[in-house]
């Protein structure tokens, strides 16, 4: 091939261009510690790149995200657990209340504690976290719980989403807790009211001394449990008990033995015979059983009235109304035998009254004492026990009864605290999960991050090594060929002619 | 019987053969380094013999040659190597002018950066992300209005400057025009030139050196197809690559060509209407470059004009340009976040429900924008959303400030993919901008590998050509020094001559 002298030069001029080209590019990768600069120099690396900075963002997003998760649910775990030793100083304030034998002074230093403990409850549940009250569902500005225990919040939930399509609760549910009929503030509430009560459980004067037996078969339902104690004794001999099955808040009337040893019959067909040890039975005695098959009754002893703790009434049958309501009764019709035929009931404390004629009353006179027997409706009967002790006591217009369906007392708070510390427990657990899940999440997204970072540095940063080596030979060759370029340029055949 | 005194005539032949030759060398020389420069060359021959007459018969004893003469001087050229550099030079122009603009277009988008629109749409969605987490949290409020306020600015710039990129785009059509036409009025003059002299019966070596050079410069501008006319002249026609080979086919042949002879076909411009408006390149009789009966629906390709027209109206402009497809993530964007936010389940801090987030400018800030008007360049966060972070809608329940459930509705379209029917069907927005990005490096890197080769078949081409029409200044003084010889070689056979004739007339005869 025939060569000019313009070919060098152009050739020349391209490859010193495409040299420094080079150089240009390794310098921008070495000055920048990039090698993918513009979408250009790889456009899928760049585009891996840029899917990997917004996973990366994300991920350090939902780190935050977890973490805010994991305050949310310390500050709720926290908060659970002070309720959780609130109501566990409740209890045993209330198992000290139920045995206590020095009544009112300790009773009443017990219920102004239990009053504090009210109080700590209020203020537990209006806890905040980063100005949210955490127990408020999503109305985390409004203060959820009033100093009478209203509620104010609503049962929205705070989900934080710690990783794709992984949302977390992080507040509890108030209901879980808090507020209905068997939530903290109520059953502490009743707690209160029952030890303000007056009222008093008797204790057992002759504790472990004497024995009872139960003869009989049970007509009743299983699990009910018998309070029975002596109310009066007759020449060291049992002569009335009363039993009670509503933890000793009504209690039957006196029942006097059949037999001796002392037999008495209860109700539902079961008998109680009592056997004296080394003591003679005092009044006041008392014994406690639980029943084998179902019953439900109870017998309410006079409340008002000339005949006041003569007189009892039985009620028998499954309540199917609604509420809690109390009931009013009075006799309003005897019979020519003073037996009640006709009764009056209110079930809005005595504003208006309905009139209930017995169910075995057909106008001719009943012999005396009789049971008679009145249909309150919802299910229940009320039997009218006539007193067969003492004649003289008999029934008279303006006698009043009154009971509360149902019945509660400290016993049965007892078991309501249990449940509330079941709740709470069961609240805390799942926190406690919940939180270890989230750790668990942070630990993996941090991970994931390690390795998310690994990978875009792969995609996106140079290798400073092979640049650093690469940028000294293309200088190197550039150099040479500037050299070998300006002394190939230079002769002719002009310098050589004379 | 011939005379001494033809030697004579012999020898000044030769002198001025070399002279000639010597000259054309001096040329040569001058010109080693004017471009489009085609080395000439003086061709010598011997002048007719002269038949000696002969007494004894007519054809005589033989020929003797009357010396030398200059026969033409051609220049070294090899039209079908021009042929191939104009073919490739066309494709150089394409590419070199698309390489860059493109380069520029890639500067405007900053990917991969901190800066980019990436960053900034993921910053907006990890923003909403923040605001469920603790919605009452007003600096969290106010990290998300401002991350969208930088995200609509980044919009609102990027269409700006790829608007800006296909303005330029547009500048550099109306220059290819007036380069055309400049070159053509050019080539015709020259046409005119070449044919009268050639007329003479010469060879007018430098004119079609000139030429030739202003023809490669139109290559360069636009595809075109020659023809060289028996007169000298030259025909060029306007062509455009024909789609997928490696042929040019002429634009439109219903047209007068660029030039014929000494008439050119001027191209001028209208422009397209329109916002900005476009200049739209026509002939004179105001018909389009290409015939869309000949070449239905086809753009001019190859050549700067061609890769201008290119980048303005299919690369940045048209249905599937950059400016379209950033507006579909515009719109995909405002169109996602909008349902969610702008709904009667959606409250801001103030209770406030039914608020558009995103709204175009000039936008009533109680309606949301229609998806068809939302553009890159218009785009804004809503007026009350920029007056305060509270009225950013978090809580689906009026009231429940602690509910984020709309925020993380909001967050979670960042992982979505769009509905049959929307600007970005079946893929993430994210997956949207990085398709964009992707496809423009893609593109971006073809340009410039293609710039490259391309610059690399000039360069061989142009060796090929230097090779046959350059200076060689060795070649050309060896030559010199031949010649040189050669003229001192025939002055000495002069003085030869006049000893002979000193001879004769001096000492011969009767004196002596």
């Amino acid at each position: 091939m025939r060569v000019v002298q313009a070919m060098i030069a152009n050739d020349m001029l391209n490859n010193l261009s495409q040299s420094y080209q080079y150089i240009q590019k390794v310098g921008d990768e070495l000055s920048s510690g990039k090698q993918l600069n513009e979408p250009s120099d790889n456009p899928a690396g760049v585009a891996n790149a840029l899917d990997l900075r917004a996973a990366l963002d994300a991920n350090t997003q939902y780190q935050s995200s977890s973490q805010s998760a994991q305050n949310w649910m310390q500050a709720t775990s926290a908060s659970l657990q002070q309720l959780t030793n609130a109501v566990s100083r409740a209890r045993t304030l209330a198992v000290q209340a139920a045995n206590d034998t020095n009544a009112a002074a300790n009773r009443n230093e017990i219920a102004s504690e239990v009053q504090q403990l009210l109080q700590q409850v209020v203020q537990i549940g209006n806890s905040t976290y980063a100005g949210s009250y955490i127990f408020a569902g999503t109305l985390v500005q409004t203060q959820p719980f009033s100093a009478t225990g209203g509620y104010n919040g609503n049962t929205g939930a705070i989900n934080h989403t710690i990783a794709p399509g992984y949302v977390m609760q992080s507040n509890i549910n108030p209901n879980a807790v808090f507020t209905g009929q068997n939530g903290v503030y109520n059953t502490l509430n009743q707690l209160l009211t029952h030890l303000n009560a007056t009222g008093n459980p008797v204790s057992p004067q002759n504790a472990g001394t004497e024995t009872m037996a139960l003869t009989g078969t049970n007509t009743g339902g299983a699990g009910v449990n018998y309070l029975v104690k002596v109310t009066g004794v007759a020449v060291n001999a049992i002569s009335t008990i009363q039993y009670s099955n509503d933890g000793g808040v009504t209690w039957s009337a006196n029942v006097t033995p059949a037999g001796l040893p002392p037999s008495f019959a209860l109700s539902n067909g079961i008998s109680a015979t009592f056997a004296n040890g080394a003591v003679y039975p005092q009044v006041g005695d008392q014994f406690s059983f639980t029943t084998t098959a179902n019953t439900n009754s109870a017998t309410y002893a006079a409340t008002g009235g000339p005949n006041v703790g003569n007189e009892t009434a039985t009620l028998s049958g499954a309540y199917t109304g609604s509420g809690t309501p109390q009931y009013l009764i009075k006799p309003a019709t005897l019979d020519g035998n003073n037996n009640v035929v006709g009764i009056q009931v209110s079930t809005d404390n005595g504003a208006t009254w309905s009139t209930l004629t017995a169910t075995n009353y057909s106008g001719t006179a009943l012999t005396y004492p009789t049971a008679t027997t009145f249909d309150l409706g919802s299910g229940m009967t009320l039997t009218w026990n006539q007193s067969s002790v003492n004649a003289s006591r008999v029934v008279a217009a303006g006698d009043t009864l009154s009971f509360t369906q149902p019945a509660t007392a400290i016993s049965n708070d007892l078991a309501l605290l249990d449940h509330v510390v079941d709740a709470l427990s069961a609240q805390q657990a799942q926190m406690g999960a919940q939180q270890n899940a989230v750790q668990s999440n942070i630990t993996q997204l941090q991970s994931q991050g390690t390795t998310l970072t690994k990978a875009l540095s792969l995609v996106e940063d140079a290798d400073v090594a092979t640049l650093a080596t690469n940028m000294a030979q293309a200088q190197n060759l550039y150099q040479a060929a500037l050299q070998v370029d300006a002394k190939s340029i230079e002769p002719s055949l002009v310098d050589f002619l004379k | 019987m011939s005379s001494i005194f033809m030697a004579l005539n012999t020898a000044n032949s030769g002198l001025q053969a070399d002279q000639a030759a010597i000259e054309t060398i001096d040329h040569n020389v001058s010109n080693a380094n004017t471009s489009g420069y085609s080395q000439q060359t003086a061709h010598l021959v011997a002048s007719p013999a002269y038949t000696v007459p002969s007494l004894l018969r007519a054809a005589g004893p033989g020929q003797i040659g009357t010396g030398v003469t200059v026969q033409n001087v051609m220049r070294a050229r090899d039209s079908l190597l021009d042929g191939q550099y104009r073919y490739q030079n066309q494709l150089a122009g394409q590419w070199s002018t698309l390489n860059t603009q493109y380069t520029q277009v890639q500067g405007i988008l900053q990917e991969p950066s901190t800066t980019g629109l990436n960053a900034k749409l993921t910053a907006f969605w990890n923003d909403w992300q923040q605001v469920a987490d603790d919605p009452t949290n007003i600096g969290a409020r106010a990290g998300l209005q401002q991350a969208a306020i930088a995200l609509t600015t980044t919009f609102n710039n990027d269409a700006q400057q790829l608007t800006e990129a296909q303005q330029t785009a547009d500048n550099a059509v109306t220059n290819a025009v007036n380069t055309i036409n400049n070159l053509t009025s050019q080539i015709a003059n020259l046409n005119g030139q070449i044919r009268s002299v050639i007329a003479t019966g010469q060879q007018p070596n430098d004119l079609l050196d000139q030429r030739d050079l202003l023809i490669d410069q139109l290559s360069n501008t636009v595809p075109i197809i020659y023809t060289a006319q028996p007169d000298g002249t030259v025909t060029i026609n306007l062509a455009t690559q024909v789609p997928n080979s490696t042929t040019l086919s002429i634009a439109s042949p219903s047209e007068s060509p660029l030039v014929a002879a000494t008439t050119t076909n001027t191209l001028t411009y209208a422009t397209t209407g329109g916002t900005p408006a476009y200049t739209s390149p026509t002939y004179a009789d105001g018909n389009p470059l290409v015939d869309p009966v000949a070449h239905p629906g086809q753009p001019l390709i190859g050549g700067q004009l061609g890769a201008a027209l290119q980048m303005r109206d299919t690369i940045l402009g048209g249905a599937t340009g950059l400016i379209t497809q950033l507006n579909n993530i515009v719109k995909q964007v405002v169109q996602d976040v909008n349902t969610l936010h702008d709904s009667a389940s959606a409250y801001d801090l103030n209770g406030n429900n039914n608020m558009p987030f995103f709204n175009i400018t000039g936008g009533a800030s109680g309606t949301a924008p229609a998806i068809a008007s939302v553009t890159a360049a218009n785009v804004v966060v809503n007026a009350p959303i920029v007056n305060s972070p509270t009225a950013i809608a978090a809580s689906a329940t009026q009231g429940a400030v602690g509910d984020g459930s709309v925020a993380q509705s909001i967050a979670n379209v960042a992982s979505q993919k769009g509905a049959g029917g929307d600007p970005l069907p079946n893929i993430t927005i994210q997956q949207g901008y990085e398709n964009m990005i992707a496809a423009l490096g893609a593109s971006v890197q073809q340009a410039q590998n293609a710039n490259q080769s391309q610059g690399t078949v000039m360069n061989s081409l142009t060796s090929q050509r230097l090779s046959l029409s350059g200076v060689s200044l060795d070649e050309q003084m060896t030559m010199l020094v031949q010649f040189q010889h050669s003229y001192a070689a025939s002055a000495r056979v002069v003085t030869a001559i006049d000893s002979i004739l000193d001879t004769i007339v001096n000492h011969m005869g009767l004196g002596n």
